[in-house]
């Protein structure tokens, strides 16, 4: 699994990011393309890779889905659980492993540059990053409850951390009508924001990721908790 | 008097979408959906006291699962009212959900890639049970479910009848006023039945456990039951003890008509069964080309054996037992 995630899943699409990047500063007449020199493009990509793997809500969309198809949430809703910490604890526990590359490129990036300010940033908000990612995962998997197949939560999630998230390109490089849906939207607190802070830390991008955090993480709480409450009301189980 | 359950006019509809005719239909279904509704539960009155324990008999599709999960919380009941252990159950109150016990006979609460003792581990502490309680508690279910060998194996390496008994372990690790089990021998061999079945009388009497039983396997009701409801398309259509459920069961007679020559008259078995229905409005229970077996009333035998010709056929009677008496009630609402 550590195998597959790490070299294939996220190693392959890093050579194939810094091939394309190579090619395309190399063609450029500017030294740098909007705001990134090469080197800081490069980093950028590791950090956004690296931040994809450890939000990843694939299997806490899963796991939802599979429990309320195959009638498992009874075994919960009949103990003293709540099942939206159960999910959260089993997120955490699985996402915690993934947090170590990051933890690593931060010491590289504090080490090599011996600015620490960046670094530190980008291990709080990456942190703060998985909260919101697991509530944003738990929110999009309860359309279990009305939808027979999860593969459309699935892709929805992928689609959206792929563009909006940042993780195909850097918030700067979209063109201006679309960079406020670019910058507000939740997904991007996932990808290139901390990745942003280890870039190019900043007051003002610390406050505004820290304002952003803050009222989707309220947003979206509230939002999982309304539907969980509908859901589980309308929750008629599998079968005898 | 107190009550452990006490349930009153309690119903349970479920809704399906109507099926479309047509794309445009279909197409309008999506903004305004329709449904047929379905009657699971219909009126259903019964009460629970300490120490007891009931039996729910009925067919499949006969609401049994339902009731159960409006005991449990799980769902909502249509009307009605349900006290369980003095609380609404449909509210999952925490103080609640840690007095009942329930064991899904066909679903698995312990996960499926840790070993059973880290699961039962992970449960004492959700239960907020003494590590002193616990370590008693599982001393005497290991002894009782003959489950040493298997506490150290991962869930996923059991066989079902290990498996269930985990969770007949589980459920019971808390000390539950009441236990809730919904069809538990589901495909178990003699023994782990018998060694479930003798744990809970166990501790009925021990405890003072209340237990609500689901089942199949009438030997479970008969084995720890001394009430039992049976239930048919949502309707209460017994409810008593069990002797005067086994009283009235042994009033049936079991007939099984043979042909003499099978392969000529078989035409013949069939004229007997058309006969049997239009004057008795009964099907037979079970049939083959040359056979019928029926569960007659005692006071209809001798209406029966007049429609008996007995050149043709052959006619064998005796008592029916528990289980078939039961099977024979089924089939005779299934055509009403």
């Amino acid at each position: 699994m550590l195998i597959t995630d790490l070299l294939i899943a996220t190693g392959i699409p890093f050579f194939i990011q810094f091939a394309v990047w190579t090619f395309v500063y190399e063609g450029a007449s500017a030294e740098e393309l909007p705001g990134y020199s090469l080197s800081e493009m490069y980093l950028y990509y590791i950090a956004v890779l690296a931040l994809g793997r450890l939000n990843n809500a694939y299997d806490l969309i899963m796991n939802v889905s599979n429990h309320v198809h195959q009638g498992q949430l009874e075994c919960f809703f009949a103990k003293p659980i709540s099942y939206i910490q159960y999910s959260f604890f089993i997120f955490y526990g699985a996402a915690l492993l993934y947090y170590v590359p990051l933890l690593m490129i931060a010491l590289w990036v504090g080490l090599s540059s011996g600015e620490w300010v960046g670094a530190i940033g980008f291990i709080v908000f990456s942190a703060l990053s998985l909260l919101l990612c697991f509530l944003l995962g738990f929110l999009m998997s309860l359309a279990a409850f009305w939808l027979t197949k999860s593969d459309m939560i699935i892709s929805f999630q992928v689609v959206f951390t792929s563009v909006v998230g940042g993780t195909l390109l850097p918030l700067s490089y979209w063109p201006e009508t679309i960079q406020p849906v670019m910058q507000y939207n939740p997904f991007r607190l996932l990808i290139s924001g901390p990745a942003e802070f280890l870039l190019r830390p900043s007051v003002a991008l610390a406050q505004e990721l820290i304002v952003l955090l803050i009222i989707w993480l309220v947003l979206i709480y509230g939002a999982c908790h309304m539907t969980f409450k509908l859901a589980s009301a309308r929750y008629s189980g599998a079968g005898g | 008097m107190s009550y452990v359950i006490n349930a009153s006019a309690v119903s349970k509809d479920y809704f399906l979408s109507k099926e479309s005719d047509s794309v445009l239909q279909w197409m309008r279904r999506i903004v305004r959906p329709e449904y047929d509704k379905y009657k699971c539960l219909d009126n259903i009155n019964f009460s629970l006291q300490a120490g007891e324990a009931l039996g729910f008999i009925g067919p499949n599709g006969a609401g049994k699962s339902s009731l159960i999960k409006i005991l449990c919380g799980i769902q909502k009941p249509t009307s009605g009212s349900v006290r369980v252990l003095g609380y609404d159950p449909s509210k999952r109150d925490k103080n609640f959900l840690k007095k009942i016990g329930v064991v899904f006979g066909h679903k698995t609460s312990l996960w499926w890639d840790l070993p059973v003792k880290t699961g039962l581990e992970t449960y004492r502490k959700i239960y907020q049970v003494s590590e002193v309680d616990f370590k008693r508690r599982m001393t005497e279910l290991v002894e009782a479910l003959n489950l040493s060998t298997v506490l150290n194996k991962p869930v996923r390496n059991l066989s079902l009848g290990e498996r269930v008994k985990c969770e007949l372990a589980l459920s019971l690790i808390h000390a539950p006023e009441l236990i809730f089990l919904d069809e538990p021998t589901v495909g178990l061999d003699v023994t782990s039945k018998y060694e479930i079945r003798k744990y809970l009388n166990y501790k009925r009497e021990t405890d003072n456990l209340a237990i609500f039983l689901t089942s199949h396997d009438l030997g479970d009701i008969e084995f720890c039951c001394e009430q039992a409801i049976i239930l048919d398309r949502g309707c209460i259509r017994f409810d008593g003890t069990l002797k005067a459920l086994s009283h009235k069961l042994s009033h049936t007679l079991q007939l099984t008509v043979t042909l003499k020559i099978s392969e000529t008259l078989t035409s013949t078995l069939e004229d007997f069964k058309q006969t049997m229905y239009t004057v008795n409005a009964q099907l037979p229970a079970s049939e083959t080309a040359t056979q019928l077996v029926y569960f007659v009333a005692h006071d209809r035998v001798t209406s029966v054996r007049s429609l008996f010709k007995s050149d043709h056929y052959k006619f064998d009677m005796k008592e029916a037992g528990f289980e078939e008496g039961v099977v024979n009630l089924f089939n005779t609402w299934a055509n009403e």
